[in-house]
């Protein structure tokens, strides 16, 4: 407004040095156009990432079967997950569609591996994220039409329908056991049968989402959906296809989310109606909203806390001594006790840390960064 | 009967439900016109009202009008009480923050019930015993169906009469179009909003009341609760009279869907009434469209 | 050209005194500012777009938080109480109110629902001043019973005025009035304003980029440039000022402000 009339900026109230490293810290200004663009932006990021993956690869051998059964789920959600956050990006709205579109995969995979017992897993799974994102694309655009919350509810009504066309196809197909899925393999390589197998396994489709979240965002389409994202009109207005680029967005996802329903399915090996609850569509919306919106590594660290939470939570329970006043309490109600806290969790996350796990996170690093100055402005 | 379809039974059912899915729609529209939210947490408001009046009339053995009496205003205040914490400090922020916080609510609260009730399913006494009525055409009425139109119907009555000609109400519908002017002009848009939601706390008391004595009272009453989003997005989330007809519309078509395909087919029936109209006018039949001159 | 700051009706109404506003906590739209209103008198802020006026209303009626902006220094004070920081409607309880530029009546609502739905300081005055505000503006009168947004720009900005009245402030503050309205109907509300003024002895203070038509009013002028008062004075002052007429208030080369508004007037 009038700064420009005025020509400076407003002092601010500590002094100036700490304005400047405050403004610093929050921006990490970059000096070269090489620098912008790189991927892994500095050394002790590297060092990070490095010591990251190596904890992830050798994850079953020092934390045990059963932190690796659940390093395993939180793998297999991390692709929905992902494509949610894009989706929610570029839309700017809250998608109930996870559910859904996981269940179409899981149902396309039931019924290619009954119609034909050898197919090969990897053709399976492509046809099942078709399927998805077909069904996306018919979706896509009147869900999209209008903004606000009506993604939300077309999603929402998308759901009930598929789940009960899924009903209505198990009934008239295999009956209430539901359809049981082959195990995956490559006749005469190799077959995905024990445990340890599928965390690698599904480590691989994590990575690879992580990798094109991170990367499709610097590509044409990518910054179409930026410019999308940070102001419809303004995209509108220099060229940018704003419903083309929402439809796009729509459908990549549910593409993505159609492959992670046809993993989901040769994982558990039983696919029926019932598994594809609208909780399912909301703790993948919790995972994005608790990680942070449009950060791949806080989807990583939401899938974590969200999928993790109930099974510390059980451990706990089932470890706590049993004179703890109130261990049998506990114990008698601690699968509502994990509803509970959850919703807790969501609630206190929107009302505390609307960004996100990664606010925290770069809070905690900006302290670090900014000490011996006070950082109670630094981020917002 | 016309044939064998029983077209009384059809029609009796359907006013009957509408009854319930007026309440519930009330409930949406008027916390969304007063506060701008969707909140997702009705169905749980509408579960607690029926828990809260087990507990009154069974647990306490209140009298029945003191039982109901203590349940609607024990909702009514627990609604209120949620704006107040837990709405109102996200002001400002994007509209899906407040939805999904509701969300969030919704599951703590569904988890509560769950712990302080138990799952078993109740049955609510009944201070007059449920009558069935044979009409003409098939058509078969009980006691407790016809008092749910009744009461809809009246708090609709009531509720379309308070915003259009009471002062408060008139004060109400400023708020929500712009608070900061109502504010200025001296109006405690705060308490205002409160008393919004205070209202939608009643309705979906009654409604989970009547859902209590026309069913039983079962953690599955939430569930219904959602479904009033559909009549209310056909009155556009603007229009009292609006949602009243959807809500008619809605269980007509209900009622006719599950004789068809059967009763698993309910909520993919409403979902699906819900995408039509979400096709054909997103902004409700009913739903007054931006007032701007251009 | 400074009043003198205790005049023979006592201290001022209203008292601004070297305000300094900030949006976003970094840009700085007015500083220094000092202004005086004395109790029945009109006053108007000139200058240009982004000089300062509507943040100097702004920061007066407690609208300011709603721009992410705030006062950073100086002090307003309302007939004697600091009101700096305030909310809204806590300084319209005092008795200053501001119809604002935009955003300034309730669309969804009937032109009598939004007089009704105005809490009055004195009730039992409701009759008489409704039938004050008929008086002066009969066309809305005629459009009682219309939904406001369907209004035109004119009939909007005279309700969003005569709704205002209905708060009994005593001092108005009506924020660039004449903008996007025709010409005739800037003088009704012109009038209008004046004709409150001097039945009801209400004090104004109006942002104004229309210098003629409010000089025609005003007892005093404040001229606003880059977040700083430039000028001030009475409009005789300011209209003998050649350098003022031009630069700030488009009135060439003409003499008095009558003359100039004969002018205008004309289609010059």
């Amino acid at each position: 407004m009038s700064d420009i009339a005025m020509g400076r900026p407003a002092e601010p109230v500590q002094s100036p040095l700490e304005g400047i490293w405050r403004r610093m810290a929050g921006s990490r200004l970059k000096t070269s156009y090489s620098t912008e663009l790189a991927l892994f932006r500095s050394w002790p990021q590297r060092v990070a990432i490095v010591a990251g993956v190596i904890f992830v690869l050798t994850l079953p051998q020092t934390l045990g079967p059963y932190a690796t059964g659940v390093a395993t789920i939180i793998a297999l959600t991390i692709p929905g997950a992902i494509a949610l956050n894009l989706l929610q990006g570029v839309a700017g709205q809250v998608s109930a569609g996870n559910a859904a579109f996981l269940g179409i995969g899981a149902v396309v995979t039931a019924f290619l591996t009954g119609r034909y017992p050898s197919i090969n897993f990897l053709i399976v799974l492509p046809l099942a994220g078709l399927v998805a994102a077909a069904v996306g694309a018919i979706v896509a655009l009147p869900a999209l039409r209008v903004r606000g919350l009506y993604l939300l509810i077309s999603t929402l009504a998308l759901h009930q329908i598929i789940v009960y066309l899924i009903l209505v196809y198990q009934e008239q197909s295999v009956g209430p056991a539901g359809w049981f899925i082959p195990v995956p393999s490559i006749p005469g390589l190799f077959s995905i049968e024990k445990p340890i197998q599928w965390y690698y396994f599904l480590l691989v489709f994590a990575a690879i989402s992580m990798l094109l979240m991170s990367n499709i965002l610097r590509t044409r389409i990518g910054r179409a959906w930026i410019a999308i994202r940070d102001g419809d009109i303004a995209a509108e207005i220099i060229g940018v296809n704003v419903m083309m680029g929402k439809v796009q967005a729509f459908v990549l996802t549910s593409f993505v989310i159609g492959v992670q329903g046809a993993l989901f399915a040769y994982y558990v090996q039983v696919i029926q109606h019932t598994l594809f609850t609208f909780d399912i569509a909301i703790v993948y919306i919790s995972i994005v909203i608790i990680g942070g919106m449009g950060s791949t590594f806080g989807t990583v660290l939401g899938a974590a806390l969200v999928v993790g939470l109930p099974y510390l939570l059980q451990q706990i329970a089932v470890n706590a001594p049993s004179d703890f006043p109130l261990a049998n309490l506990f114990l008698l109600h601690i699968f509502d006790l994990q509803i509970v806290v959850y919703g807790l969790m969501i609630m206190g996350f929107l009302l505390f840390a609307p960004y996100g796990l990664v606010q925290l996170w770069r809070r905690v690093i900006g302290f670090f960064r900014m000490w011996p100055f006070s950082t109670d402005r630094t981020s917002r | 009967m016309i044939g064998s379809f029983p077209v009384g039974d059809v029609v009796v059912s359907s006013i009957v439900l509408g009854g319930a899915y007026i309440l519930l729609g009330l409930s949406w529209v008027v916390i969304f016109r007063a506060t701008r939210v969707l909140n997702v947490a009705v169905g749980q408001f509408m579960a607690l009202g029926a828990y809260m009046s087990f507990t009154f009339l069974v647990t306490f053995k209140l009298p029945f009008p003191i039982a109901i009496f203590l349940a609607l205003a024990s909702i009514a205040l627990f609604a209120g009480l949620t704006f107040h914490f837990f709405v109102r400090p996200l002001h400002g922020q994007p509209h899906f923050v407040v939805v999904v916080l509701t969300i969030g609510w919704s599951i703590v609260i569904g988890g509560a019930i769950s712990i302080i009730w138990g799952p078993d399913l109740h049955v609510l006494p009944q201070p007059v015993p449920d009558t069935v009525y044979l009409l003409p055409l098939g058509a078969r009425l009980s006691t407790y169906g016809a008092a749910t139109v009744v009461v809809a119907v009246l708090t609709a009555t009531a509720l379309v009469l308070f915003f259009r000609f009471s002062r408060l109400g008139i004060r109400m519908r400023a708020a929500a179009e712009l608070p900061v002017l109502a504010s200025q002009s001296g109006v405690n848009i705060t308490v205002l909003f409160f008393i919004a939601w205070a209202l939608a706390g009643i309705c979906t008391t009654f409604a989970g009341i009547f859902f209590g004595y026309t069913n039983v009272v079962s953690p599955a009453v939430a569930a219904i609760g959602l479904r009033g989003l559909t009549p209310a997005l056909i009155g556009g989330f603007e229009s009292l009279p609006g949602t009243i007809l959807g809500a008619f519309i809605l269980a007509f078509v209900e009622v006719i869907g599950v004789r068809i395909l059967g009763g698993a087919a309910e909520d993919a029936i409403v979902a699906a009434v819900l995408l039509v109209f979400l096709m054909i006018r997103p902004t409700g039949v009913f739903g007054q469209a931006e007032v701007r001159r251009v | 050209m400074q009043l003198d700051k205790t005049t023979a009706t006592g201290r001022p109404l209203l008292d601004i005194s070297q305000l300094e506003v900030t949006y976003n906590g970094v840009a700085i739209a007015i500083q220094g500012v000092s202004m005086l209103v004395q109790p029945g008198k009109v006053v108007v802020l000139l200058g240009r777009n982004g000089a300062g006026k509507t943040t100097t209303l702004r920061a007066a009626s407690g609208f300011l938080p709603i721009d992410a902006a705030k006062i950073t220094d100086g002090e307003i004070t309302f007939d004697g109480v600091r009101i700096d920081g305030k909310q809204p409607h806590q300084i319209t309880k005092l008795g200053m109110a501001l119809v604002p530029e935009r955003e300034k009546i309730f669309r969804t609502l009937t032109v009598e629902e939004n007089f009704r739905m105005v809490p009055m300081r004195r009730p039992k005055e409701r009759g008489q001043l409704m039938t004050f505000i008929r008086d002066l503006f009969p066309a809305l009168q005629r459009r009682w019973r219309a939904t406001a947004g369907y209004l035109s720009g004119g009939e909007i900005q005279m309700l969003a005025l005569a709704k205002t009245l209905l708060l009994q402030p005593r001092l108005l503050l009506p924020d660039e009035i004449s903008l996007g309205i025709a010409p005739s109907l800037v003088e009704t509300l012109m009038a209008a304003l004046r004709r409150i003024n001097q039945d009801t002895g209400m004090a104004i203070m109006m942002a104004e980029q229309n210098a003629a038509v409010a000089l025609e009013i005003s007892d005093y002028a404040y001229v606003m440039e880059a977040g700083a008062i430039a000028f001030e004075g009475t409009p005789e002052a300011l209209m003998r000022n050649e350098t003022l007429k031009d630069l700030y208030l488009g009135l060439g080369q003409s003499g008095t402000y009558a003359e100039a508004g004969r002018q205008r007037r004309r289609g010059r």
